[in-house]
């Protein structure tokens, strides 16, 4: 099929006018408009294959939308067609993390000799791509708690699975995955099967208390300062260690304390930017 | 965990049919977001609305990951659908093209209050009637 042009129609107007910019759009022939905020004001945008209107239209079109907004401004040009069902994979790179891990994007062929551990991943919607301060940490702190031979872990806020896939490939017997979100357990799920990991050792819940009925030893927990908080009480009655990530490094030391008062310690904090990650033993 | 927020898009799509094609793929694709996930998911959780526009605002964060919200239709969908007109006034200042009660207006103010800057619903009826009189819709 021979790749087309599009005009992409912006109006900029007042936050309040948006809803009016879309249907002006809408009756111009777009199919669906994109808006961006900034400030008060909106940009509305839509497109339409360019050989259904030419520059005297748009001139026309300009002038009509621009009596009806207060204060705003119409612009147009022409954009190529592109593949945009793959296109943003192009922003998507094998990623090497810590000693050990390669986080590897699920549409690339598996590279044949690796001295590092290969985590495919299929990047959706669901948290953890590897490509986050706090998911780093996590994965670095895991290289250095999990071993061959390490038994069952909890991954507590699983998101994408990263973190799940990564204790099984490093050693872990058997992984909790739990996340209160559907989506994300199916996320951990296919990600799972796309490592080719054994289906019996993976068990997802949305609930943590599952945790407290398994021999779990350790738990990597990156979501954020207050579920965690919540979680406590809970989370502190599982393993000999865990990782606690997914909070600001002015928020170390209030989880440290809270951790203190249950009988755990800090052994180690990790930053990164904004981000840390605590490491703490029972 | 909590992300660095990277763009805010509202992208305002039949329900049940987003697809790569414009507005979707230019818009989410320069940001890197997976755009057959984005689809699928809206897909799914829209298709009980099948024909409605059904707004949807997605928070991008910098790790590519994304989130979305569903939103009200567009207050426009609802005042044409209200007053039975498929298309707005070449002319609306002057040239009428339908007509709504006020009740009608009520109640599309109230379905969009959650979505608008008003404080109660006799100023989100206001601007809800901007809309209208700019599509040339008449409120009686």
């Amino acid at each position: 099929m021979s790749r087309i042009d599009w005009w992409q129609i912006a109006i900029a107007t007042t936050a309040e006018a948006e809803d009016l910019a879309v249907w002006q759009l809408q009756e111009l022939g777009c199919q669906g408009a994109a808006t961006t905020r900034e400030g008060d004001r909106v940009k509305v945008v839509g497109y339409l294959p360019a050989g259904r209107l030419g520059e005297p239209d748009l001139q026309n079109f300009a002038l009509a939308v621009c009596e009806e907004h207060a204060n705003c401004q119409v612009s147009w040009q022409l954009i190529p067609e592109e593949d945009w069902g793959n296109a943003w994979k192009q922003h998507w790179q094998p990623q090497a993390v810590g000693r050990s891990l390669l986080i590897y994007p699920a549409w690339l062929p598996v590279p044949e000799k690796s001295d590092r551990l290969v985590l495919r991943l299929d990047p959706g919607s669901a948290f953890g791509s590897g490509e986050h301060p706090t998911t780093r940490m996590c994965l670095e702190a895991l290289e250095e708690l999990v071993t061959p031979g390490t038994g069952a872990i909890g991954d507590v806020g699983c998101g994408s699975g990263i973190l799940s896939i990564a204790a099984y490939l490093l050693g872990a017997e058997r992984v909790y995955s739990i996340d209160i979100d559907p989506l994300a357990l199916q996320a951990t799920r296919h990600n799972w099967q796309l490592n080719q990991l054994p289906e019996d050792r993976l068990v997802v819940a949305a609930e943590v208390g599952e945790l407290l009925f398994q021999p779990v030893v350790g738990i990597v927990c990156n979501i954020l300062l207050e579920p965690i908080r919540q979680l406590l009480p809970q989370l502190t009655k599982v393993g000999k260690w865990a990782v606690y990530s997914g909070i600001l490094r002015d928020q170390g030391e209030t989880l440290a304390r809270e951790l203190a008062l249950a009988g755990w310690s800090v052994t180690q904090t990790k930053v990164e930017e904004k981000w840390a990650c605590l490491l703490a033993e029972r | 965990m909590a992300k660095e927020v990277v763009a805010v898009v509202k992208l305002a799509l039949t329900a049940g049919k987003a697809n790569p094609a414009p507005p979707v793929g230019p818009a989410l694709g320069q940001h890197g977001v997976n755009i057959m996930a984005f689809c699928k998911e809206y897909n799914a959780k829209t298709q009980d609305k099948a024909g409605m526009i059904i707004p949807v605002e997605i928070t991008i964060y910098k790790d590519k990951t994304f989130t979305f919200v569903l939103k009200t239709p567009p207050a426009s969908v609802l005042l044409a659908k209200a007053a039975g007109v498929t298309k707005g006034s070449d002319t609306p200042n002057r040239k009428r093209v339908g007509t709504i009660t006020r009740d009608q207006l009520r109640e599309i103010a109230q379905i969009k209050m959650p979505d608008l800057n008003a404080n109660d619903i006799e100023a989100a009826m206001r601007i809800i009637e901007g809309t209208a009189r700019n599509m040339g819709i008449a409120v009686v």
